[in-house]
């Protein structure tokens, strides 16, 4: 069954280190604007939630790329984007709910999660335990759509207590 | 040497008067010998500014200094310092401050920022990356710290990709109306809840007319050997799981030492002899919504606060810290949701809530001694517990308003303007208010010396091994038998931490040495000490563990006693700044032992069975403390010999030449 990186928000510290491995295992630099996994910080509330491609059963990104330089593997569930028909024109990135497909400035490339050949760096050093990498059923993209806006829901919610 | 790992070795300097901007290499042996942060703060402090300088004048320099781990994945990698002369203290002062702005400054590729002069009008430094600009800030001014960042980040996201701003962060370093009063409580604050706290610092901003300093990073930090360097750190996070404080520290973070602050004299009556009995241990718990944590720190002693019911109802914020409620038991008002509230107020204030609340303190000591009315404070009744005077005092402080004139210069200017005999209250060292045990005295012999000597003034990040004490409460896992096997395993000495208490003992100034170059190097690295064993104290980072996070990071290999040195260096240089400003050997003095040396008789408000600090043991730990570090036992200046030894000798020629050597 494939497998895939759960995030849990609440035990989210915001400590970055997820993006740090990550542009470290990815780059051999410490650069978070490299890393595939990145962090939304509402500050107000408190919130912090980290962001990663999601591996979707039906990638949007997928037909939305012009070049076709999308493509899934049937067998572990990962998406990947085939750098050498890449035009960095990141439709991927605009069409993605989870802004999973990231533009790389060390590797001046649009680059997307791997899941690092089937050990994420990011779960394995996560301080609080927010990032999970568990099996997973696929759900469709719409399932994993409406997940998110259930994150954003719960968030507008913290809001608007204060 | 390449210099291009782990460092960026890149300073940008921004003047502000020529408003011009530029971009220097740092001088490639500045590296080996001063690490990084801390210690390029003050060899540029030392070269830049001296006796003539006025801090509040143009002329003062204001440096920000990242380490080379600054930024990586080293636990807790995530300080810089703000360094200059203060305007408090006239003397040395830096903040080191975590939180965000440190690492996206080493992002954007720079290991020091340096601005000079003052600008005409209000402005902010926008940084990203190679983009430096000097922005007009006329509309920012006069807006509070949050107002401030929301703003400045909302100006430099593109509407078009609302993405943006998870995307690549912006650090921010600001300050607040406090710091455009030139109140010298006023700090600098990195994002919404870290501050560079102490010295008056965002005063030295307000007078440059810098609104603050904002940047966005993607060049990124080189590592020389990422796998061994990744290797390290899954090393040391696994090493402290077995250390006794891992799992308060990380639940708590400083909250959890307030329980043990009875017993460490921390609440203070300022020196009225009163305690408040009320501890309420985990007053915080219900208002607690979550842990954060700065950049690359698994710890995330933060927490993100939010009351949800009475009086301060929506409150939300981060950041509130153990201090915060030892000075609420000084108030005498423990409330948590008030404190968090408060926290909040002077955060946005850009006020550093350390002086606001030692400042009150002794206000209400004057109130309660009747010595300052009604008529004083323009009808605010300064009582114990009074919710509504501590806020109100607060806004005033950073103003200059009312009596907030008064108490934004606390402590000694502040007494001088009020007079009547309101010094003898205003306990400082060097002129830095002693904020937490209210005369200056800490648990221990070596503790109460470690915050006395300290180069910035009065400062209990200076060593003193404050939790390797037997009065610390059993509930952090320090017992007597760990003490014991610490000793041992450490400098073969059973006795050296499990009696480390008011009695003289042999060894310990050497100890103290040894952790104070752990402390003072955790500040050159650009980590927090939070990761080192001075709050890890079994198994946090020590000087082995640097050398080993520094050459995977650098690929510059560096040996234990070369780190030891640096230390040495950067601690003896920071006290030649002081001696050419005049501190001697009688500034290293507690507060009542200071009063007494200076005018010839006691402090009028001590007896002798308050204080459990015997004055011949002080003075020979004293000696023996400057012995070690080659310093003169009689001036406290370091010796020729000393800076000859630490490669120093343009300063010993400065010394010489201004007469302070002989």
């Amino acid at each position: 069954m494939p497998k895939k990186i759960v995030i849990d928000f609440s035990k989210c510290t915001g400590c970055l280190m997820c993006a740090q491995v990550c542009s470290l295992v990815k780059t051999g630099t410490f650069t978070p604007a490299a890393a595939r996994i990145r962090i939304v910080d509402w500050e107000d509330s408190g919130v912090t939630n980290p962001i990663v491609c999601q591996h979707c059963a039906e990638p949007v990104c997928l037909p939305a790329c012009p070049e076709g330089a999308i493509s899934k593997d049937i067998q572990s569930g990962v998406v990947s984007i085939d750098p050498e028909i890449c035009t960095n024109c990141t439709t991927c990135r605009k069409v993605c709910p989870y802004a999973g497909p990231v533009f790389s400035p060390i590797e001046n490339q649009v680059v997307l999660c791997d899941h690092c050949g089937d050990q994420p760096s990011c779960v394995s050093v996560c301080p609080t335990g927010a990032l999970q990498y568990p099996e997973y059923e696929p759900g469709t993209a719409g399932e994993r759509l409406a997940a998110m806006a259930e994150i954003r829901t719960t968030v507008m919610k913290k809001e608007r207590q204060g | 040497m390449n210099g291009d790992k782990g460092w960026t070795s890149l300073m940008l300097t921004i003047d502000l008067t020529q408003r011009n901007i530029s971009t220097q290499p740092l001088p490639e042996n500045w590296l080996r010998l001063y690490i990084g942060a801390r210690g390029f703060g003050i060899r540029l402090l030392y070269d830049l500014t001296g006796p003539e300088t006025e801090p509040l004048g143009p002329e003062n320099v204001i440096v920000i200094a990242a380490g080379p781990l600054t930024g990586t994945m080293a636990p807790s990698s995530s300080r810089c310092e703000v360094v200059s002369k203060s305007p408090l203290t006239g003397i040395y002062t830096r903040g080191d401050v975590g939180g965000t702005f440190g690492p996206i400054m080493k992002y954007a590729g720079y290991d020091v920022i340096l601005v000079k002069g003052k600008a005409q009008q209000p402005v902010y430094v926008w940084i990203d990356d190679d983009t430096v600009e000097i922005r007009d800030a006329q509309d920012l001014w006069g807006q509070d710290v949050w107002k401030t960042r929301d703003r400045i980040c909302a100006q430099n996201e593109p509407t078009a990709n609302t993405n943006k701003q998870f995307l690549n962060p912006i650090g921010s370093l600001l300050i607040g109306p406090a710091g455009e009063n030139l109140s010298l409580a006023a700090c600098v604050m990195s994002g919404v809840a870290h501050a560079a706290a102490l010295g008056g610092l965002g005063a030295v901003w307000g007078s440059k007319n810098l609104k603050g300093i904002a940047v966005r990073g993607s060049r990124g930090i080189d590592i020389a050997e990422p796998e061994r360097f990744l290797e390290f750190c899954r090393a040391q996070w696994q090493r402290y799981h077995d250390d006794p404080m891992y799992a308060s520290t990380r639940k708590w973070g400083t909250l959890g030492w307030v329980g043990g602050s009875d017993s460490r004299s921390a609440i203070s009556d300022y020196m009225l002899g009163g305690r408040f009995e009320e501890i309420e241990e985990h007053a915080f718990e219900p208002i607690i919504e979550k842990s954060r944590a700065c950049y690359g720190c698994p710890i995330h002693c933060d927490h993100f606060l939010h009351v949800k019911e009475g009086k301060y109802k929506g409150s939300k914020g981060e950041g509130v810290e153990g201090f915060v409620q030892i000075l609420g038991m000084s108030f005498k008002t423990a409330s948590a949701p008030f404190l968090a509230e408060w926290n909040n107020l002077c955060n946005r204030l850009g006020l550093n809530v350390s002086s606001a609340g030692t400042a009150i303190i002794w206000a209400i000591a004057l109130w309660k001694e009747g010595i300052i009315s009604k008529n004083d404070t323009g009808g605010i009744e300064i009582t114990e517990g009074n919710e509504e005077a501590i806020m109100e005092l607060s806004r005033q402080m950073a103003y200059r308003e009312g009596f907030g004139e008064i108490l934004a210069d606390f402590p000694v200017k502040a007494a001088q303007k009020l007079g009547r005999n309101s010094d003898r209250y205003a306990s400082h060292t060097k002129g830095q208010f002693a904020w937490m045990p209210g005369h200056g005295i800490g648990i221990t012999l070596i503790y109460t010396m470690a915050l006395n000597v300290n180069s910035r003034g009065y400062d209990h990040l200076m060593g003193g091994m404050s939790i390797l004490t037997p009065n610390l409460r059993a509930e952090f896992g320090i017992t007597e038998e760990l003490l014991t096997r610490l000793g041992k395993e450490r400098y073969n000495d059973a006795d050296i931490f499990a009696k480390n208490a008011w009695d003289y003992h042999p060894r310990i100034v050497e100890a103290e040495c040894d952790f104070e170059h752990m402390m003072v190097l955790a500040d050159m690295m650009g980590t927090c000490k939070f990761g080192t064993r001075y709050n890890q104290p079994v198994t946090g980072i020590y000087v082995p563990e640097w050398k080993d996070f520094i050459t995977a990071a650098t690929g510059v290999s560096f040996g234990e006693e070369e780190l030891q040195t640096a230390a040495r260096r950067v601690m003896a240089l920071e006290r030649c700044y002081n001696a050419r400003e005049g501190l001697r050997r009688i500034d290293d003095y507690p507060f009542y032992l200071w009063w007494e040396k200076k005018y010839g008789k006691p402090h009028p408000l001590y007896t002798e069975d308050q204080i459990p600090l015997d004055r011949e043991k002080y003075d020979r730990i004293l000696d023996e403390w400057y012995t070690l570090r080659g310093y003169d036992t009689e001036t406290g200046i370091p010796t020729p010999e000393e800076l000859e030894h630490c490669g120093l000798q343009d300063v010993a020629q400065d010394l010489k030449k201004r007469q302070i050597h002989p």
